[in-house]
Formats: structure tokens, C-alpha cells, sequence
């Protein structure tokens, strides 16, 4: 099962081609910032992605292959137990 | 504080041309991620306005099933005649295939109801890419 971190439309892009998201959609916001590698997308569309920006409410990131996320830690985790 | 969204200086797309959005979910064309896809357009440039890519000879459908929709398991597919026959106006956004498709009075109902009542044809995407794990 994916576990989606932020929730995200890949057909949006801006003008340097980069994706969008709401910070305010993550699931957990605190865990955003410039560089972190998350699950962003739908259920019928995500991809892991690399966070290349954050301004004001906005995610800027790219996709990125699972090889490549795999580099910066394991890609499966527990889900989130709730509060 | 909304944004400056580069419009592209590109003739008008041709009647008879194709045009592919991804699929969110399993819902087909589901109101509430237009509108929300729309709402974050707003949002950012101003404008409300759905994404979409347009395919001509340098961007066939074929490589935008392995490109822009790879991680979609499924797109929707229209003509653009069949959107401007509705009030809605294509418009050459950010990086090239991109467009958005808007209303021609920035109506973000009607644009939802138009897109969705316009002809289209729901198609797999042979050259998905889910990468599960």
C-alpha cells in the first residue's frame, strides 16, 4: 500500500516545469522542507519526489524514481499510528 | 499574493487537436478535484484554470503517456474543438505542452461543469510507471 505524504495534482506544473502542492494538504507538514525526498500524488498518479522549494503554502518539487529515493532511506515505513 | 504565470506566445491550437489531462483517482472527471485543481491555479496566478497537455508533433500522445502522464494509470481525452465549443479557451502556460484550459469569465462552476460535459474518452495508460515496492 503507498502512503501518500502530499497530496498533489502531477498535472500541475509551474513555470519551470517543477510540481505544486499545498503545504497546508500535507499530511505531515512538519516534515516538508528543501530537499526531502516523500510520496507526493493520487491515488491513481504519485511518484516520489524531492522538495525543491517551499514559499508561503506552496511545495515546489520534482519526481524522482524509486532507485533514487531509495538513496536516501528505506522506502517502506510504518504508517503513521493515530494520535 | 498571487503570481506571474508566463503565457507562452504560440498560434492557436488547431480544432482537430488532442489534448490529455491524467487522472487523479478512480472517479473519472470528479468535480471536486477540478475544482480544487482550479482553485490552486487561482490561487497562485489569479486565473482559474485545469492543466492539460497538448499533443502535436513533437509531443504525440505516445510520449506523453511515458512522459508527462507516466505515473497515470489512466488520462482523459478530448478535441479541442470540443472545449471551445463550450466557452472554454485554451491557454499556453508555463513549459511547453502545458496549457490550461479556463472559462472565458474566469466562472470556476463553469468551467467545472463544461469540462466535464464536453466529449472525451477515458484511456488507459499503456506506459505506466507505478513503481510499487
Amino acid at each position: 500500500m503507498i502512503y501518500i505524504d502530499l497530496p498533489a495534482d502531477l498535472n500541475t506544473e509551474d513555470d519551470r516545469g517543477l510540481n505544486i502542492a499545498r503545504r497546508s494538504d500535507a499530511v505531515d507538514p512538519a516534515k516538508l522542507s528543501p530537499g526531502a525526498v516523500l510520496v507526493a500524488g493520487a491515488s491513481g498518479a504519485w511518484s516520489w519526489a524531492v522538495i525543491d522549494a517551499i514559499e508561503d503554502d506552496y511545495v515546489y518539487f520534482h519526481q524522482i524514481s524509486g532507485r533514487e529515493a531509495s538513496q536516501h532511506g528505506p522506502l517502506i515505513t510504518p504508517l503513521p499510528r493515530p494520535a | 499574493m498571487t503570481r506571474t504565470r508566463l503565457r507562452r506566445v504560440e498560434p492557436t491550437p488547431a480544432p482537430d487537436q488532442v489534448v490529455l489531462r491524467g487522472l487523479l483517482g478512480a472517479a473519472g472527471l470528479d468535480s471536486a478535484e477540478l475544482r480544487q485543481a482550479a482553485g490552486l491555479n487561482h490561487d497562485l496566478y489569479g486565473f482559474y484554470g485545469v492543466s492539460v497537455w497538448l499533443t502535436d508533433g513533437a509531443h504525440p500522445a505516445e510520449t506523453l503517456e511515458r512522459t508527462k502522464l507516466v505515473k497515470f494509470d489512466r488520462y482523459v481525452q478530448f478535441v479541442v474543438a470540443d472545449l471551445t465549443a463550450r466557452e472554454l479557451e485554451l491557454w499556453a502556460t508555463g513549459m511547453s505542452p502545458q496549457y490550461d484550459v479556463v472559462h472565458g469569465q474566469d466562472d470556476l462552476d463553469r468551467l467545472v461543469e463544461e469540462l466535464r460535459a464536453a466529449p472525451h474518452q477515458v484511456r488507459l495508460n499503456p506506459q505506466v510507471d507505478r513503481e510499487e515496492h
